[in-house]
């Protein structure tokens, strides 16, 4: 084999370590295999820079507002025995309206 | 099932950057599979922002597509301490050197072998800034101005530090290259 030059050796190289075309298209394809996020995911990422994506989170339970309330009258409820405070449930309720 | 409008956009982005991004992958971390694993994971990130990265204009998505990519090799780094036993248990197997392939390969296969071998060895002693460089240019077949706008270099320093990775390379090869013929002028 005659003397090779340094671009004849740096092609070899370079064919050697490149990425096929079959290679490449199955890396796209695994990804967009992926689901795409949704555009409420995507809204709570925002500030987080590029590259350190945190985890996409579980959206809080829609929780129908009477839930809250029957909540807040639990608390309230707990909270005037335990300071024996004469404070009526319906007050508190209506300060959380 | 037919290709969305997101996976049209996602594969032109996609072949618009990956042989920068690969051969720039390659360049810093040195290990072609390495740098595929972090050439799928830059992308991944690229599809999961995909309407915020599609309304880049275009110099501004490939600085994101950078950022990405270097804070992927930054972490990659700290992991590679923990696995450092692994990769030089990996070493010692592969790749099969020249002298295990000769017996059953024709000899110019064989000498093939040996100089993509000596040329790989010879890249390794870049400094990281000129093997990156050497890497896009030969591998992502990058001109220097292209080299330059990912990298934020100007294109002469681009020309320049190439021109310093090749000397080096040549003279590690014992081979003549046109830059190294200028220089013994």
């Amino acid at each position: 084999m005659n003397e090779p030059t340094l671009e004849a050796a740096l092609a070899a190289w370079a064919q050697g370590v490149r990425l096929s075309a079959s290679d490449a298209d199955i890396i796209r394809s695994r990804i967009v295999m992926w689901p795409e996020p949704r555009a409420s995911m995507r809204s709570r990422q925002h500030g987080t820079g590029p590259g350190h994506l945190s985890e996409q989170g579980t959206p809080p339970p829609n929780l129908p507002d009477t839930w809250w309330q029957a909540l807040a009258v639990q608390v309230s409820d707990v909270v005037v025995r335990a300071t024996n405070l004469a404070v009526p449930v319906h007050s508190f309720e209506r300060s959380l309206a | 099932m037919p290709p969305t409008d997101a996976e049209d956009v996602f594969t032109a982005i996609f072949e618009a950057h990956r042989p920068a991004v690969y051969s720039y992958l390659l360049g810093r971390v040195g290990e072609p599979e390495l740098a595929r694993d972090l050439l799928q994971e830059t992308f991944l990130r690229v599809w999961r922002r995909l309407d915020e990265v599609r309304g880049l204009p275009p110099p501004r998505r490939q600085a994101w597509i950078f950022t990405v990519t270097r804070n992927l090799v930054t972490d990659s780094y700290r992991a590679r301490s923990t696995r450092a036993a692994t990769v030089q248990e990996l070493a010692t197997r592969v790749p099969p050197t020249a002298g295990a392939l000769a017996a059953d390969q024709p000899a110019a296969h064989v000498e093939r072998n040996e100089l993509v071998h000596e040329v790989a060895a010879a890249i390794r002693t870049l400094p990281a800034d000129l093997r990156v460089i050497l890497s896009m240019h030969a591998v992502g077949e990058l001109t220097s101005v292209q080299i330059g706008a990912a990298l934020g270099l100007p294109p002469g320093t681009v020309r320049y530090k190439l021109s310093r990775a090749r000397r080096v390379v040549a003279a590690a090869l014992d081979l003549d290259s046109p830059s190294l013929q200028e220089a013994r002028r």
